[in-house]
């Protein structure tokens, strides 16, 4: 075999791979006129070509493939929402019980103004003629001594963990941080419920009117009304009330396009009327949810 | 007034947008989605796992992790190529589960049931001589011959699957092509 046929036989078969016809013209057909082999191989190649295309075939997706899986997305998608709330409610059962914890510690205990002797029988420097055991010098404030002749009176039991004017402020101190944060998180749920109906910074934004105009050119204008609603009570405008009104026109539900156009007129009303001209002129001014919610 | 956006035909909305509108709740758009990557999908997974149910399994459970994963997804990437590479990682994994491939052979699921007499005249041994050749076949050359002569997938299609130029499924075509030659001829 020549070199040459091995280049030449690479091509032939990336050629009948692709489908391509031989070139009539060039290296490889003033080749393969003078190649018996080449000429050979083509043929081969070109009839397992054509038993591959005929002999070959694959099975297909079933029938219910599709509803089986919108299915299992509307099954994930409940599942994932219910895990939300799950955590959600864990969340908010968790902050309401630090909060009642928070309470009932701020509230103000009896008073007692630490005496000379209590304050020193907490110190937990012991006396050097005390004769005490160094292993059991640690141990005095956690367990008083018994059996030493040095056990701890009623008064020093009560005092041990009675609060000092340091502790009363450290305990104050933490109060502060614990109730700071607990209104952090409240501030924090309470936007994330007010933008919940909004997309997240994470999410792609969705292209209400992009949809609803495929919608409309496919003439499924029920559709298209649909998406409208929804795009209003994601982020409600003028424009996209007046579609939803237009297209629910479209649809033959006249009653339903008057309702929507009656709301655009009265929100134009609305910004004409003196009270809101001293405001800012802008593009498009959103709806008021008083609005929104009688749609 | 009117916000009208220029579509022409529903080729123009991107496979975003519609993964956005399906996972918000858009039936249509869910339907619109997996009817462009529903073939090309299965018939992958079908190549690797050799098992219709498997791969009808695969197929969905792909379409929704990338629905479902959509806040994730870079906006500068194909949606389609991300479809198609959450198919290949489930292919694998199920591979790996398995450890050992299916016992049924590329005979039951690649060869038309109802031969056309054209097939008939096919002789039965050459027939036999090309499906021992596919399955002594190295992957990367089978993948792309199945996918192209079983599924009639376009090169286009087979290199978006494997997530290869359309230059290398062409090549390996080829060589899918060479390979047969030679086995066949050392037969």
């Amino acid at each position: 075999m020549k070199i040459a046929c091995l280049r030449y036989k690479r091509a032939l078969a990336r050629v009948t791979a692709a489908d391509r016809a031989i070139p009539t013209v060039g290296a490889l057909a003033r080749h393969l006129e003078s190649c018996e082999e080449c000429t050979r191989e083509l043929a081969w190649l070109r009839a397992a070509h054509h038993d591959l295309q005929i002999s070959l075939t694959a099975e297909q997706v079933g029938a219910g493939f599709e509803e089986a899986t919108w299915a299992r997305l509307s099954a994930e998608a409940h599942s994932r929402r219910s895990r939300t709330g799950v955590v959600m409610a864990a969340s908010a059962a968790c902050a309401a019980t630090l909060a009642v914890a928070l309470l009932v510690r701020k509230a103000p205990a009896p008073t007692r103004v630490p005496t000379p002797e209590r304050t020193s029988s907490v110190s937990t420097k012991p006396s050097a003629n005390i004769g005490v055991e160094p292993f059991a010098e640690k141990k005095h404030i956690v367990k008083p001594l018994s059996g030493t002749g040095m056990a701890a009176t009623h008064s020093e039991k009560n005092t041990s963990d009675r609060p000092t004017p340091q502790r009363h402020r450290r305990i104050r101190l933490t109060h502060q941080k614990h109730l700071l944060a607990h209104r952090n998180r409240k501030q924090a749920a309470a936007s994330l419920a007010s933008t919940s109906n909004k997309h997240s910074p994470g999410t792609q934004p969705i292209p209400w009117e992009q949809l609803a105009s495929w919608y409309e050119y496919q003439g499924d204008y029920r559709a298209a009304e649909a998406t409208y609603v929804q795009a209003v009570r994601v982020a409600p405008t003028e424009a996209r009330l007046f579609n939803a009104g237009r297209t629910s026109e479209c649809a033959g539900d006249v009653a339903q396009a008057i309702a929507f156009y009656t709301h655009v007129l009265k929100h134009a009303h609305e910004q004409e009327s003196p009270s809101r001209q001293d405001l800012p002129a802008e593009k498009e001014t959103p709806l008021c949810n008083a609005n929104l919610h009688s749609l | 007034m009117a916000e009208m956006a220029t579509i022409q035909s529903p080729v123009d909305v991107t496979d975003e947008s519609l993964a956005a509108a399906a996972r918000s709740g858009d039936r249509r758009a869910f339907d619109t989605l997996v009817g462009r990557y529903r073939d090309i999908a299965f018939a992958y997974a079908l190549t690797h796992l050799n098992s219709r149910e498997e791969a009808e399994d695969v197929t969905q459970e792909a379409f929704v992790r990338a629905l479902m994963a959509l806040p994730r997804f870079r906006i500068q990437a194909s949606w389609g190529a991300w479809l198609m590479r959450i198919v290949r990682n489930l292919c694998h994994d199920a591979l790996r589960r398995r450890r050992v491939r299916s016992s049924v052979t590329l005979d039951d699921r690649w060869m038309d049931s109802a031969p056309t007499p054209e097939l008939l005249t096919l002789f039965s041994e050459r027939r036999s001589e090309l499906l021992s050749a596919i399955e002594a076949m190295p992957e990367k050359f089978r993948t792309p011959l199945l996918m192209h002569y079983g599924a009639r997938r376009t090169n286009r299609e087979i290199a978006l699957a494997l997530g290869i130029p359309e230059s290398t499924v062409i090549g390996r075509l080829a060589g899918a092509l060479r390979f047969l030659r030679k086995r066949m001829v050392d037969l």
